[in-house]
């Protein structure tokens, strides 16, 4: 079998166009090595020396060891993170609780990481070898892919954590791709070996076969057991190459993350590639050439911050200054001393562009304010996160937001609705269009009601993603059937083995938005997996749909979707509409239309019922109660047009669901 | 110009709870306690009418169930209420009766006594519904009670009923309906069954098939056309009387007019304050009623309050008498809605000069939620 590996790395290097040398993986070998007699990658280590023209590293460098972890979403990998913590005492079982990395309450509640963070630890080896280790947790969901390429820049090596009841999935294969194109030692670990329908061996042949690198002798692990989570620390120390760096040279130190704390200003998390960096040092943030003082640098403890005297090559660490924007900071970006800079910095990072976007406005019209006050915040530790002002009739004030994915905006959400305490109302989340007008001006289109109408329109093009799925082959049909119905174009279908299947497909980004991981989820019975990126733009025959209530047009609904699904969509969405829409005193007429044809109709009734039977015994309050509750809610209602819409029947009408 | 109390005592004793009550009252309650009570009742009485012997003309003896204290208990705070009110000769005395906890001899006792009007709990005439909600009575004993109050001299008789309740249809209604109809009394309440959170109805009201929302709308036009076609004025949401049958106790919260609640749970309205008195029987008997309010009432309270009273009679709200009251006319926002409401006929206007009228015809008794929330949404309350 071909290991897929070799295509992905070409695809990268011929994007790029900066690597020269093809990495293939040669199974049986298991090894992933060059193919033109290039040094094996055991000896990686020192061609990256040698490529950075370094010598030897120093005693202190050989003893540190920089990793991530990388996996599928619900493969182990916080929990592997924690028995590490636990394992080398950086944590006490005493202090223990569940992700400990994860220390944002909706990433434990929803058991994902969404920031990546760094800690270190110590660990001795069975020779009495003392060594730290800095671990970078990583994300594992597609919308933050561009977190884990950060944090892996600043490793030497990565644990590849592989469910063994599951086998590689999606983003098991994305994730690699994305350590092997940052040059580092993937080190696999087969996770959750406790559970009955475990196949450790099957999951090794796997991961050789189509990651293609070695994994018979790889540590076979119960991460919630803790069974053999000592051989993943030995092989760190093993297989992991030191770092190297010149603690001589000037200093060169890669930002791969940064956050706000309100006492010490931008926490910056980087990792030192070249020199030394102590307290009041002047240092310089070369793409931007603003110049601070150091105030203080140190390490990451799993419950804080812990200051030392300096940080040199080789370590992962943090510096303060008292900056007070994360905005002054560019992930990616190279920190130098001030007075003697270095003459290579490193090349950054790509700035994300967010793929999916969505109006938020407040529920309640006069918090709008507050509203931006939060994405503000949220901005300071999310720099993928996009906003501007924008107006809708139906809604008033509000912002137009960019985010990196679906889940992504989820998360925006309910973080602004729980730590900034916001009542939200989101419209349905769209794509950028790309149209061209008959007199040839050229637009994109992030909100679907500035979608020029139909006769306006020369070409219309969406964005369309390469997507992957994995899936056992029973549900291959039915995904095959959900693709083709998405629009997709199928491109390639390859067996992992006797009952995996992978299967490529072309698809429009505005279809995977419409709850597509769902409906994926739902036709597999949760085991298939899915990974995209971005493609480019395609012509599409798109449409906008508008909804009148009451004869009048409510932007806030308006969306653009594919000509062949405007009259199905229209259909359930009036349907919802007439479900959600309390009745009121008047009958309410809802259409669909595209242009001016309407494509659907239903009618909410006249309310008929709306009265306090009793007042009894005199006791009035409970009538002043309700009608002041009326009154309360109806500040909060939404006109849209003659007709009152309070904001969770708004939510409910946008609400993705299944299409069946 | 101090217009005579309406006086209403609360008896919180019921033999047994119905499911779908979340008024005050206690079932199996020991006779020493109802002593206790009545006891408790008369201190009141003395209490708030002081040495000025306030004018009363109308008495409201409510429940609970007033019917299961003894007939002479209820004479007896009749009389002490003569005692310490000043009582019209042509007051207006209405006890609430189960019809399952009476007979002609108590009815016969408390017509004596001074009682003059009955207002009888029957709620249907159908056996399954009567159980459903665990009325503990039937509907021969709603016919037996009647009768009996007659026979002991009552000329002003009322009768609850109830819609929307489980099992409920048009047919079963109108049967309900055509039932009391027979009785031919004055005075008909109909309410729509509301399910109150904390009733067992409420709890357990998945087992149970309601009506839904254009059945139970369908049942309320039901009584409308029945009880309007047998000469019945429909003059508030819920109630029905012959001409000159009105309850005048309940027309004074209505009204705004002043009353004054004693016992458990009562609420007042009287020199301007509203208040009332806590649930616990116990702290009650022992002597602990401190008057509680909810909230102080602001002049544009009072006037939100006495616009949305208002509006459940069928008379509505009259300019002149606003002004009266007030000393100012209506409210410009009020005046606005009514004019954009009376436009799609949801509110009838009577433009008489000096006597300028806004009332909500009959189709908007039973959407007059949203209407007054139309009307009085925009006024500034504070």
């Amino acid at each position: 079998m071909i290991a897929l590996l070799r295509r992905k790395v070409n695809e990268i290097a011929l994007f790029q166009g900066e690597r020269e040398t093809k990495i293939e993986a040669v199974p049986g070998q298991g090894r992933l090595r060059d193919s033109v007699d290039k040094p094996m990658r055991s000896d990686y280590n020192r061609f990256k020396e040698f490529k950075n023209g370094r010598g030897l590293m120093t005693d202190r460098q050989r003893h540190i060891r920089n990793f991530s972890i990388i996996a599928h979403i619900d493969h182990g990998k916080s929990t592997l993170a924690d028995r590490l913590l636990e394992l080398t005492q950086t944590v006490s079982k005493r202090e223990m609780e569940d992700q400990v990395l994860d220390n944002m309450e909706l990433e434990r509640e929803r058991g994902i990481t969404i920031k990546a963070r760094a800690v270190r630890m110590k660990y001795v080896d069975g020779k009495g070898e003392e060594y730290v280790y800095n671990l970078i947790d990583t994300p594992g969901h597609v919308d933050f892919n561009y977190e884990v390429s950060r944090s892996l820049n600043a490793c030497e090596g990565a644990l590849l954590v592989v469910d063994a009841t599951q086998g590689i999935e999606a983003q098991t294969l994305a994730n690699a791709y994305l350590a092997a194109d940052a040059n580092l030692e993937i080190l696999p670990v087969i996770n959750k070996i406790d559970l009955p329908s475990a196949q450790v061996d099957k999951c090794r042949n796997e991961i050789e076969d189509v990651i293609g690198i070695p994994a018979q002798d790889c540590p076979a692990v119960s991460a919630k057991t803790g069974l053999n989570v000592e051989d993943v620390l030995s092989h760190i120390a093993t297989d992991i190459p030191a770092p190297s760096g010149d603690e001589d040279a000037p200093l060169k130190a890669l930002i791969f993350d940064s956050n706000y704390d309100p006492y010490l200003g931008v926490v910056i998390n980087l990792r030192v590639m070249d020199g030394r960096l102590k307290a009041g040092d002047r240092v310089r943030l070369m793409s931007t050439g603003a110049e601070y003082d150091v105030v203080e640098v140190g390490v990451m403890e799993p419950f804080g911050l812990v200051a030392v005297p300096e940080l040199c090559a080789g370590d992962v660490g943090y510096l303060t200054a008292s900056i007070k924007s994360v905005g002054e900071t560019r992930v990616g970006d190279t920190v130098t001393l001030a007075a003697n800079p270095t003459p290579n910095p490193l090349p950054g990072f790509k700035k994300v562009q967010p793929m999916v976007f969505a109006g938020i406005y407040p529920a309640d019209g006069a918090r709008y304010g507050d509203l931006h006050d939060a994405l503000e915040k949220l901005q300071l530790n999310d720099a993928a996160l996009h906003f501007e002002p924008e107006t809708s009739i139906a809604l008033g004030f509000g912002f137009r937001c960019g985010f990196l994915g679906l889940l992504h905006m989820e998360i925006i959400e309910e973080r602004l609705e729980r730590e900034f305490n916001l009542d939200l109302i989101t419209t349905a989340p769209s794509v950028i269009y790309h149209v061209v007008k008959r007199d040839k001006t050229d637009l994109f289109v992030d909100n679907p009601s500035r979608f020029p109408s139909p006769d306006e329109i020369e070409t219309a093009e969406e964005p369309i993603v390469s997507a992957t799925i994995i899936t056992p082959s029973q549900y291959v049909g039915s995904l095959m059937e959900l693709c083709q119905e998405r629009r997709g174009t199928y491109k390639e279908m390859k067996y992992l083995d006797s009952e995996r299947v992978e299967l490529y497909y072309d698809l429009p980004l505005n279809e995977i938005i419409y709850d597509f991981f769902d409906a994926l989820k739902s036709k597999s019975r949760g085991y298939a997996s899915l990974d995209y990126e971005l493609k480019g733009y395609e012509p599409s025959k798109l449409v906008k749909l508008d909804f009148l209530l009451n004869g009048e047009q409510v932007d806030a609904l308006s969306f653009i979707v594919h000509e062949e699904k405007a009259y199905a969509r229209a259909r359930k969405l009036a349907l919802r509409l007439k479900d959600n829409i309390p009745r009121q005193l008047f009958e309410i007429p809802i259409q669909a239309a595209v242009g001016s044809r309407i494509i659907a109709r239903e009618t909410v009734k006249a309310m008929r019922k709306d009265v306090l039977a009793k007042c009894y015994g005199g006791d009035i309050t409970r009538k002043r109660k309700l009608l002041d509750k009326q009154k309360e809610g109806k500040k909060k209602m939404r006109q849209l047009g003659s007709v009152q819409v309070s904001p969770e029947a708004f939510m409910a009408i946008l609400k993705l669901d299944d299409d069946e | 110009m101090n217009k005579p109390l309406g006086l209403y005592v609360h008896i919180p004793f019921c033999v047994r709870k119905c499911l779908y009550c979340d008024f005050c009252s206690y079932a199996g309650q020991t006779q020493s306690v109802r002593e206790r009570y009545v006891k408790a009742l008369s201190e009141q009485m003395e209490f708030y009418a002081g040495r000025e012997r306030p004018q009363v003309d109308t008495v409201f003896f409510g429940g609970g169930t007033p019917t299961c204290l003894e007939p002479n208990q209820l004479a007896l705070l009749l009389e002490k209420i003569r005692t310490c009110f000043a009582l019209s000769g042509d007051a207006e005395v209405t006890f609430e009766c189960n019809p399952g906890t009476a007979d002609e001899k108590a009815f016969a006792t408390l017509r004596r006594a001074g009682f003059n009007r009955v207002s009888l709990g029957a709620q249907s005439f159908e056996a399954e519904e009567l159980s459903a909600i665990g009325r503990i009575h039937t509907a021969p004993e709603i016919d037996r009670a009647v009768q009996g109050a007659r026979a002991a001299g009552f000329e002003r008789i009322s009768l609850d009923l109830m819609f929307g309740l489980p099992g409920q249809t048009k047919a079963s209604f109108s049967r309900t309906l055509e039932r009391a109809l027979v009785l031919d009394v004055g005075h008909l309440s109909v309410y729509a069954l509301q399910l109150e959170p904390g009733t067992p109805l409420y709890d357990r009201a998945s087992r149970y098939v309601f009506p839904d929302e254009d059945e139970v709308a369908d049942l309320y036009e039901t009584a409308c056309r029945t009880l309007g076609e047998a000469g019945y004025i429909h003059y508030e949401i819920s109630n029905f009387a012959r001409p000159g049958q009105a309850c005048r106790h309940n027309l004074k919260y209505w009204n705004c007019d002043p009353y004054l609640g004693l016992g458990v749970s009562a609420h007042s309205y009287i020199g301007g304050r509203r208040f009332y008195f806590g649930d616990g029987l116990a702290s009650f008997l022992d002597g602990d009623r401190p008057e509680r309010t909810e909230v102080e009432l602001t002049p544009a309270m009072e006037k939100r309050d006495y616009l949305m009273l208002r509006l459940r009679l069928d008379r509505g709200v009259c300019e002149r008498e606003y002004t009266e009251r007030f000393g100012e006319p209506f409210p410009p926002a009020f005046v606005a809605a009514a004019g954009r409401l009376a436009a799609s006929g949801w509110v009838g206007t009577d433009p008489t000069p000096g006597a300028r009228r806004v009332f909500l015809p009959e189709k908007s008794f039973f959407v007059s939620n949203r209407i007054l929330s139309e009307l009085l949404g925009d006024e500034k309350t504070e």
